[in-house]
């Protein structure tokens, strides 16, 4: 796949981990959506460089997503909007809120930076305003962000968001208020969260073809929020998916059942990320294995979220080996797994998934 | 950003570890220290060297600055940048009794520290592989700062367009 798909395929493709990740959709007829944003070893948007890589240029891109705000999927976000000069953007309802724009602002002189994804918004804020776009659409279950007729040009699409829900947009907002500064804490970065509440899953059709891109919803037990939440709605599209961007990683704790049942077709064709943050690598062998279980058309973008070790002087290698528990190095290229298919021909996906991504086998 | 601020730092020497300039540690300090050191850790006594001691000198081979993500009962996981060869971002996780005890407290989420590898060699010539972590003392957040805020805010939303 060397060129750009055609008018009537869809394409999808997922970049990650580089240092973050992100998914690439061709919505037909020329037209183009970016959710999240990963960089490359070297620092550049890599869906940019992908789309580079295709003879797409960055006027083609008609919307950008950031899923949630977290670092791992944001990262080179405000690059993308200020590349892309026609995309419109969304993000999660609860980004608007004084108690995230808060922490918008304290970013800027107030936190010490770090791995946290705000500076990424404030950045993609002051990239809208300074290029007179509108602020980020800021999006809850059950929206319709766009809709394009069929025509002479492309299979036509409709774009929408499944999450969150208004009760995971309360969880959203009282974790942003636990993050904030207080009088007389010492200054930091903003902490890197530990949930994802206010992530915003996607349903995009384009002509015959459904895809769920399933962002890092988790489920919490609650029938209000995450996938029971989505499941259970009545004003979702209906139409089964015939590809899924695993949730957060393939984490047991983002599996849901009734989602596998219900949203998508039978051995849908699949694509995970791995992640490496803290003590947690995902996905685990036992999700892997679970995965490969629901269908036999799941492929991850690499192998491992880690690369091997730099160089380093012998004194510097046999003090690390003594001092650290463990030591990985986390900026590598992202790999990447695309699939396309004719908008007319739901299903007959056409794979191309080059090392370091491997196929899931039960 | 600011650089780190000169202060003792604490050293896991091969030789075995080696204790901090400053004799008396109370409070928090010490209820960290149980908390989070393991029965091998030992908090050596630090002989008065008088004014005219020569110094020690450390020659750094390798350097990272470091931001905490995670803290474990007796370990800390941070994204460290290399200082050395900038580019390069890693995951490490360092065992907490590796810290200063003067800077445990610092050690949360957020925090910032830098850590080199190098020589520390003494005024008679002996040398030792050191791995040494400072963590930065950063300023606190002032009652004006944090009533600042909302100001900023909706100056930010002004900006921006958002809420209206």
């Amino acid at each position: 796949m060397t060129g750009p798909p055609a008018a009537t395929e869809v394409e999808v493709t997922l970049l990650g981990p580089g240092r973050g990740e992100s998914v690439v959709v061709h919505l037909g007829g020329g037209e183009w959506l970016i959710v999240d944003c990963c960089a490359s070893k070297a620092g550049g948007a890599a869906p940019l460089i992908y789309l580079d890589g295709i003879g797409v240029e960055p006027s083609s891109v008609r919307w950008l997503v950031a899923s949630h705000w977290h670092d791992d999927h944001v990262r080179g976000f405000g690059q993308l909007v200020e590349r892309c000069p026609r995309a419109r953007v969304a993000q999660a309802a609860a980004l608007e809120r004084d108690e995230f724009l808060s922490l918008v602002v304290m970013a800027d002189d107030l936190m010490v930076d770090g791995p946290s994804g705000v500076d990424e918004m404030r950045r993609t804020l002051g990239a809208l305003a300074d290029s007179g776009r509108a602020h980020p659409e800021f999006v809850r279950a059950d929206q319709r962000l766009d809709l394009v007729a069929a025509s002479a040009d492309g299979p036509g699409f409709e774009l929408w968001a499944l999450s969150p829900s208004n009760e995971s947009l309360a969880v959203a907002l009282t974790d942003f208020a636990n993050s904030g500064a207080a009088v007389d804490d010492s200054r930091r970065t903003v902490p890197r969260p530990h949930r994802n509440p206010s992530a915003v899953v996607l349903h995009v059709r384009v002509g015959d073809v459904s895809l769920l891109l399933g962002a890092d919803l988790e489920t919490d037990g609650s029938n209000e929020r995450g996938w029971q939440a989505i499941v259970r709605s009545t004003g979702r599209p209906t139409q089964p998916a015939h590809f899924l961007k695993v949730p957060h990683h393939g984490s047991a704790n983002a599996h849901d059942d009734a989602m596998w049942a219900d949203l998508l077709v039978a051995d849908v064709h699949a694509g995970v990320t791995p992640f490496r943050g803290g003590r947690t690598s995902l996905p685990r062998e036992s999700d892997k294995a679970r995965i490969a279980g629901r269908t036999p058309n799941a492929w991850l973008t690499r192998g491992s979220a880690v690369a091997g070790s730099p160089r380093r002087p012998n004194a510097v290698q046999r003090t690390l080996r003594e001092t650290v528990r463990s030591i990985d190095v986390i900026s590598v290229d992202p790999g990447r797994v695309t699939m396309r298919c004719d908008a007319a021909t739901p299903g007959r996906w056409v794979v191309d998934a080059p090392s370091p991504a491997e196929r899931l086998t039960a | 950003m600011s650089p780190p601020q000169s202060r003792p730092a604490q050293a896991r020497e091969t030789t075995g570890l080696s204790g901090t300039d400053q004799g008396t540690r109370i409070g928090a300090v010490d209820a960290w220290l149980r908390e989070h050191t393991s029965d091998d850790f030992i908090v050596q006594p630090v002989a008065n060297r008088g004014p005219a001691a020569p110094q020690s000198r450390f020659r750094s081979l390798q350097s990272w600055e470091g931001r905490v993500i995670e803290v474990c009962k007796d370990s800390f996981v941070a994204v460290l940048e290399d200082l050395t060869m900038p580019g390069t971002e890693e995951q490490v996780e360092l065992d907490l009794g590796d810290v200063s005890p003067d800077d445990g407290p610092l050690v949360v989420p957020g925090a910032v520290f830098y850590w080199s590898i190098g020589y520390r060699e003494d005024p008679s010539g002996a040398r030792s592989r050191s791995s040494e972590l400072r963590f930065q003392r950063l300023p606190r957040w002032s009652s004006k700062d944090v009533s600042g805020i909302a100001d900023r805010v909706e100056a930010l939303k002004a900006r921006t367009g958002i809420g209206r």
